[in-house]
């Protein structure tokens, strides 16, 4: 059984190197298999690097917790959103779904020789094990599950990215999924 | 030289900037320099990126005691990165 656990906390931009330790050694004492805690610290380190590369947010709203066997991870920061980051960096999405699709196949803010390994990786683990993803940014709302996407009105109008995943906790190894 | 990493987990690029730092200040006096990992838990997909750019231009930069998940991690993404630029240069 695993134990019942709620985090949650309002970070700022400084503090994600040490937010990132608090949180492995926080999740370490739960139950659960090493591979999955492979899975949540490559997830938080990956979504942790997009803020600080790419966000220019200030505050940081990190939510994990477990239900039964569920994992869920939320990480949502008030920075730019997708599409502007990318926009800054002379790539032009026409609009949040375009954005949110580059983002999820691959495509970097940075340089042609480093790709955006970042959200894709986290796609491919999600599908590989079966988990859901959803990514809110600016007016739209995009659902990852079963490797479909579906996309919806954000009517909240989000400003910068928020991003849930939630899993069911098994025992997987990342390093053979991840390409 | 050797030089003990004392972080347990690695993520952001500027890390591995530090790691960077250290190898060309260790250099000038010394032949090469290892980096002894056995105290590293987790290291992120960018902080290692980086780590390979940097030890592509100072082949005098050695890893040592990388936890063996690491090390597959490491061998798999210094493979993909190897992939991509010569896609890139062609």
């Amino acid at each position: 059984m695993i134990n019942k656990f709620y985090y949650k906390k309002l970070i700022s931009f400084k503090e994600l190197d040490k937010e990132f330790s608090i949180i492995i050694e926080k999740t370490k004492k739960l139950k659960i298999p090493e591979g999955f805690l492979q899975f949540v610290f490559y997830t938080i380190a990956e979504l942790f690097t997009n803020i600080k590369e790419h966000s220019k947010a200030k505050k940081i709203l990190v939510e994990i917790k477990t239900e039964k066997d569920i994992f869920s991870i939320k990480i949502s920061d008030d920075g730019i959103g997708l599409r502007k980051s990318y926009i800054l960096k002379g790539i032009f999405p026409k609009d949040d779904c375009s954005a949110i699709e580059f983002a999820l196949s691959g495509l970097s803010t940075k340089s042609l020789k480093e790709r955006g390994y970042g959200l894709y990786t986290i796609r491919q683990l999600v599908e590989t094990i079966g988990a859901k993803m959803e990514l809110k940014t600016g007016e739209k709302i995009a659902l990852i599950e079963k490797k479909k996407i579906w996309f919806n009105e954000n009517l909240k109008k989000e400003k910068g990215l928020s991003i849930l995943i939630r899993s069911k906790i098994r025992n997987i190894d990342i390093y053979k999924i991840i390409k | 030289m050797e030089v003990k990493i004392k972080k347990n987990f690695l993520i952001f690029r500027e890390d591995a900037r530090k790691i960077e730092k250290i190898s060309q200040e260790k250099l000038k006096k010394f032949n090469s320099i290892y980096f002894d990992f056995s105290n590293v838990e987790f290291i992120s997909r960018s902080f290692l990126d980086e780590l390979l750019n940097i030890m592509a231009k100072e082949k005098r930069i050695k890893i040592l005691n990388l936890q063996s998940n690491l090390k597959k991690f490491f061998n798999k993404v210094k493979k993909t990165k190897e992939k991509t630029s010569h896609l890139i240069s062609m």
